[in-house]
């Protein structure tokens, strides 16, 4: 009999198949004993912190050889990798005990419903074909069964076709279901092994309960390849019906071809066809309404008694959001409204309300636009609340290392290094000992001071813990601090945006500071929460520093140079007294923010958010910075950050830059991020500043260019036209049009064109604009059934009603 | 945590009749007028084919969880019968998601047997047969039935244990009391209920704002005035199929807006559709990752002394009515107005009434589960309760000082230096330590 000592090497070193050839035989005392042994070790080993990496296979086949039914399977569960499973069946067979198939059925019930445990689910199924039991019916493992399973093992015993229908059932199935499967599941239906029906009522029942894309598409191609013949589908007419209302767009496709197929054969009854109109007019997809009021156009021919009725249900598609939808019904209504009975048409007409103005005159109705609404007004921006006590700023340090770091608060950060610099002036052990939760809570903050020999950090919010960090210690001047162009030049290195740069620069100035020169106050703190410095208080800043005898640090003062109002920054020491002047022209030629790097990879950086309080009154030279970012936000997901209204909110002459940034925003793929440039451009609208015209010509040109896609643009004006910039919004549309339209009809036109101009025409009916787009009236002129030639001439006649 | 169980024992399942228009739901448990009931039966009659829609829209969000969705979340819908309306309820299997269908009288013609609340079975042949009610006939249903259990194969009841989380129970209870201080923030006709639903952006999952513009609402990135929060807004798709016959929408949010315009923090939000004779009502939590059930806004209620036996007291006056009339509350129980409004909230807190957001008043409803695991498993009650039992709360001259886990936490006024407050500042109710501190300093 082998020893525990002998068993523990085996178990660190050697295969598998060593334990188990080491393990087999063993009498039930001699099992018990080493089975201590070995329950004991492994408690060690994950108590101690050291593990039992490396070692799963081995203690997994000790386990199966030596341990009872009752801490098998929780045995297992903990170390099981899967390529040992062999060994272990064999192990479990040598021992010949009588609750495999418990065991099977224990580990089953924690199979996972959401990732996969491929070594868990084969040593399953190894334990179900060894005891010859039942196949578990654990949501996990029919989970597992239709990812990792193979339809051939369904077959290979009695029974086990029953598992297919409970399987479908399962969440999660459907985006397992691979082609594959499918057809193995028609053969199963083929070889009488699986009910056809009981199998298309599953799918059909899984597509009711929607899902992800990828969850339903697979239960619809399941039931795409069962080809329901016209008796099932007339059977399941109302299961069918009931997918038009909120089932996928696949799916609603799918249903209303069948019920389509079905009517062609005249097998679908009068109130389900009502019933789908319904339905299916009240869905957004275009496709769907269209080829539902054709089908309706169809059945008002061939059934006229029921004319009455269908109309009324035709009604439905005057919801839609797309004049072109709404233009199909009102042609569809207005063709068959003079056979109508007055009731019938009386409720047409009362429908009509919510058509757009000239579609409704089609049906002599007098539809008024709704009114615009006048933009919410520019709160301005509010003054910089100095934190008072240790205590609180502890608490805003804490929470800026909190969850919601990603995007933290300018002027929250403004004021914590505000306070840091004044009370490690005042009190600095207090100070020591009041930040102590900090530490508590983020074991990486512990006292260390901070000089210029530090590697720079990448991260600002590894900058600002340098600066909690350095506050904890009294300073001492022992050390020289170290070379700060070194420094500086290492930061470069590592890349990112100069306002990146120039935040961890001024992080790590303070730090230093903090740890060998000590200053009373920071010169840069802003007095107003965009960012910017009253002069006045700066310049009685710079005047107590001089009377006080001492200079603020460098970065100090040239951020604080910065936020001044108005003006080049480079020129504003004009406006201060001599000895101001004097000290600020002492700055050296640093230029904390230096000309946007165009060399810099194309992405973001973090803690933007800071940016723009940086330069408070030159919002375009800083918008310059964040379009690298802005435009990655056009391109794939990102995460939602509101930048644009924070330049919206700050100061100084609206360019070029401002101009691209907005449109970026509004052609952003995450909806957070198109809300957020929305937001900004009602706060352009409320103070006055928003140009449409020039922000018009900026977004046609980078559409024609296929940087932004009108799918994502259209929408976020209509939503800023809605918050109240409606004539800006006109402006906007107005300009952006011209590069896009091709009088010529040489060139293909951009995708969504024809949205653009139906937005224009619903701005144009509300506003009554009193000039023309160009290029417009040769587009409208011409013929044919195109939507875009549509709805060109539905705006030409908006604007020439207009005028 | 929520280790309790529930059981759930129908009588043979919900059933579905012939040619699929008429249902028979099958109850569990509960209580009626004449008291605690295994099987309530509670009306028959008919409704309106769109209460179907209404049903699975319930049953639906009964069934999800739209935070990390595994497996299929398991708690029945409860239904309430109030005399002249059925109430549905239903939470979903994330907590975040709160919904219920109201059927009034003008949509019920038929015979009311009790009032009461109950479980309702909703399987899977049940939800199929309600989707397959279309048109314009209505639809046959019974809550419960009469028929008696007297031969052995009928007292074969249909059992299923579920796990009974906590959080979700008291997840409902906060619903309540977080609904009775809303305010109406807007009303949108049908056809604008319409195209803003539609228009929600899919994709979004963190916080958006719902900004009243004209007669619609349009999404913003940040809060504004008047705004509210709609947290994942494909939170909102169970009122879908019920939209096109909506007359209306309203939409409600916290009253007042306790904290200063540069506060981004999300906050709970309600969606009513006015069906004419039925409402359907979703209620959502402030993030999609957070259920309703850490909201502490029924923490006041239930540290307030004389609450209990105010409660008792006002609880016992319930006979399940549609709308509790205060006035006749206080005339009756002999209680001061405001003690009555705090009872109420009291029995909110353990699901023995709900609010109604359209009549602006509460219902009573008896939730058919053990209320004394909801009561005593609220874990920042418990803790707080043994931090003050324990001398963990030191009354300073300035501040409430509360050692926890070896560290000392400043309470001043209603704010705690914890990082819980920091990061949530009041918005999601105390944390332990201020409410160990107000028990420690009502005691005293």
């Amino acid at each position: 009999m082998i020893e525990w000592n002998a068993l523990q090497r085996l178990l660190e070193d050697a295969e598998p198949a060593d334990v188990a050839a080491a393990l087999r035989g063993l009498a039930p005392p001699q099992r018990r004993r080493l089975a201590g042994a070995l329950v004991a070790y492994e408690r060690e080993l994950r108590t101690s912190g050291a593990g039992t990496w490396g070692m799963s296979a081995t203690l997994a086949v000790a386990g199966a050889a030596l341990l009872p039914a009752s801490s098998s399977a929780a045995w297992l569960l903990r170390h099981q990798s899967g390529a040992e499973n062999p060994t272990l069946v064999e192990v479990l067979r040598d021992r010949a005990v009588p609750w495999l198939p418990e065991l099977a059925s224990r580990l089953a019930d924690r199979l996972p419903t959401r990732e996969l445990r491929a070594g868990l689910f084969h040593l399953v199924v190894a334990l179900v074909e060894e005891s010859g039991g039942r196949a578990p019916m654990s949501d996990g493992f029919l989970f597992h069964l239709a990812a990792l399973g193979s339809p051939l093992w369904l077959r290979e015993a009695p029974g086990r076709s029953a598992l297919v229908l409970p399987m479908l059932d399962v969440d999660g199935v459907g985006a397992r279901l691979s082609p594959w499967w499918s057809d193995a599941l028609l053969a199963m239906v083929g070889d009488g092994l699986l009910d056809r029906s009981a199998l298309l009522d599953a799918s059909i029942s899984r597509l009711q309960r929607g899902g992800r894309t990828g969850e339903v598409a697979g239960f619809l191609a399941l039931h795409d390849l069962l080809e329901p013949t016209l008796d099932e589908v007339a059977l399941r007419a109302r299961d069918y019906v009931s997918l038009l209302t909120d089932a996928r767009s696949p799916v609603a496709g799918r249903a209303q071809e069948l019920l389509q197929r079905l009517d062609t054969a005249g097998a679908l009854d009068s109130e389900l066809f009502h019933e789908s109109s319904r339905r299916l007019l009240a869905r957004t997809e275009k496709k769907l309404v269209r080829a539902q009021l054709a089908w309706l156009a169809d059945v008002i021919t061939r059934a006229p008694a029921h004319l009455d009725a269908l109309l009324a249900v035709a009604t439905t598609a005057f919801r839609h959001e797309a004049a072109d939808v709404q233009a199909l019904a009102v042609d569809l209504v207005g063709k068959h409204l003079g056979q109508a009975a007055p009731a019938t048409r009386e409720q047409v007409l009362r429908e009509a309300a919510v058509l757009a103005p000239d579609l409704a005159a089609v049906l002599g109705v007098d539809v008024r636009p709704a009114p615009t609404v006048a933009v919410a007004a520019f709160v301005p921006p509010g003054p910089v609340v100095p934190i008072e006590t240790v205590d609180e700023l502890q608490r805003e340090i804490r929470s800026l290392f909190g969850r919601r770091s990603d995007h933290p608060d300018a002027i929250q950060l403004e004021r914590v290094l505000a306070a840091l610099v004044t009370f490690a002036h005042r009190d600095r052990p207090a100070l020591a000992a009041g930040l102590a939760p900090v530490s508590d809570e983020q074991e990486w903050i512990q006292p260390r001071p901070a000089t210029w020999h530090d590697r720079p950090h990448d991260a600002p919010v590894l900058a600002l813990a340098a600066v909690v960090c350095a506050a904890r210690l009294p300073s001492a001047s022992t050390d020289g601090p170290g070379d700060r162009v070194a420094w500086t030049d290492t930061l470069r290195s590592i890349g990112g945006q100069p306002p990146g740069r120039a935040v961890i620069e001024r992080l790590h100035e303070i730090a230093v500071g903090l740890s060998c020169s000590p200053r009373p106050a920071l010169v840069s703190t802003p007095t107003t929460t965009t960012g910017l410095i009253d002069p006045a208080v700066l310049e009685q800043r710079l005047r107590t520093a001089e009377a006080e005898g001492w200079q603020p640090w460098p970065s100090d003062l040239a951020h604080a140079r910065l936020r001044v109002p108005g003006g080049d920054p480079v020129e504003i020491r004009t406006l201060y007294s001599k000895e101001a002047g004097e000290i600020l022209a002492a700055v050296p030629q640093m230029g904390p923010i230096g000309p946007v790097d165009t060399a810099a990879p194309q992405r973001g950086g973090a803690w933007m958010t800071c940016w723009p309080s940086l330069v408070p009154a030159h919002r375009d030279a800083m918008a310059g910075h964040l379009l690298p970012a802005l435009r990655m936000d056009t391109v794939g997901r990102t995460s939602g950050h509101p930048l644009l209204p924070l330049l919206a909110e700050a100061d100084g002459p609206i360019g070029g830059a401002m101009h691209l940034a907005l449109c970026y925003g509004l052609g952003a793929v995450v909806a957070e991020n198109r809300m957020h440039a929305v937001d900004a451009l009602l706060i352009l609208a409320a103070r006055g500043q928003l140009d449409g015209e020039a922000l018009g010509r900026v977004v046609g040109m980078q559409v024609a260019r296929r940087e932004i896609v009108l799918g994502r643009v259209v929408p976020a004006l209509r939503d800023a036209a809605l918050g109240g910039a409606a004539p800006q919004v006109w402006e906007l549309v107005a300009a952006a049009l011209p590069p896009l339209l091709d009088p010529a009809g040489a060139v293909q036109p951009v995708p969504g064109l024809a949205d653009l101009i139906a937005l224009a025409v619903e701005l144009a009916q509300q506003l009554r604009p009193a000039h023309d787009v160009p290029g417009l009236a040769a587009v409208a002129s011409k013929r044919g059934p195109s939507r875009l030639v549509a709805e060109a001439k539905r705006l030409a006649a908006a604007v020439a009603c207009a005028a | 945590m929520g280790a309790a169980v529930h059981t759930y024992r129908y009588r043979s399942g919900s059933r579905v009749g012939e040619r699929s228009r008429s249902v028979g739901l099958a109850t569990s448990g509960g209580t009626a007028l004449t008291g605690p009931s295994v099987h309530p039966f509670f009306y028959r009659g008919r409704l309106p084919a769109s209460a179907a829609e209404g049903l699975l829209a319930v049953a639906k969000v009964a069934h999800t969880r739209y935070y990390q969705p595994s497996g299929r979340a398991s708690l029945d819908p409860v239904v309430t019968c109030s005399g002249d309306r059925l109430r549905f309820e239903a939470f979903s299997g994330c907590c975040g998601v709160y919904a219920r269908l109201d059927v009034l009288s003008g949509a019920l013609d038929g015979e009311v047997v009790d009032r009461g609340t109950t479980n309702v079975d909703v399987n899977e042949p049940l939800r199929r047969a309600l989707s397959r009610v279309v048109g314009r006939d209505p639809l046959h249903l019974s809550v419960g039935s009469d028929r008696m259990v007297v031969t052995t194969r009928e007292a074969a009841v249909e059992e299923r244990k579920v796990p009974l989380p906590t959080r979700w129970l008291r997840g409902f209870a906060e619903t309540q009391v977080i609904t009775a201080g809303f305010d109406l923030r807007a009303e949108l006709a049908g056809p604008d209920a319409v195209r803003f639903v539609r228009s929600l952006p899919r994709s979004a999952r963190g916080p958006v704002w719902a900004v009243p513009a004209g007669r619609t609402l349009r999404l913003s990135g940040r809060p504004a005035a008047g705004a509210v929060c709609l947290a994942g807004p494909y939170r909102l798709e169970a009122l879908g199929p019920l939209l096109p016959h909506a007359r209306s929408m309203r939409v409600y949010g916290p009253a007042v807006p306790s904290v200063p315009s540069r506060d981004r923090r999300p906050s709970v939000s309600a969606w009513e559709l006015d069906l004419g004779h039925q409402r359907l009502v979703l209620v959502l939590s402030p993030e999609i990752s957070r259920g309703l059930s850490g909201e502490g806004a029924v923490l006041d209620a239930l540290t307030a002394p004389d609450g209990e036996s105010d409660a008792e007291l006002v609880g016992s006056l319930l006979t399940f009515e549609p709308r509790v009339d205060i006035a006749d509350l206080v005339e009756r129980s002999g209680l001061s107005e405001a003690r009555v409004r705090a009872a109420l909230t009291r029995l909110g807190t353990s699901g023995r009434v709900g609010f109604d957001l359209a009549e602006s008043a509460h219902f009573h409803r008896e939730l058919p589960f053990d209320r004394r695991v909801a009561l005593a498993a609220n874990p920042r009650l418990v803790n707080a309760k043994a931090l003050a039992a324990g001398g963990a709360v030191r009354v300073e001259s300035d501040a409430v000082v509360v050692t926890a886990a070896g560290r000392e936490y400043r309470v001043v006024g209603t704010s705690c230096s914890c990082t819980w407050w920091m990061e949530y500042r009041g918005t999601r109710g105390k944390c332990q330590h201020v409410l160990a501190a107000d028990i420690v300093r009502g005691q005293s």
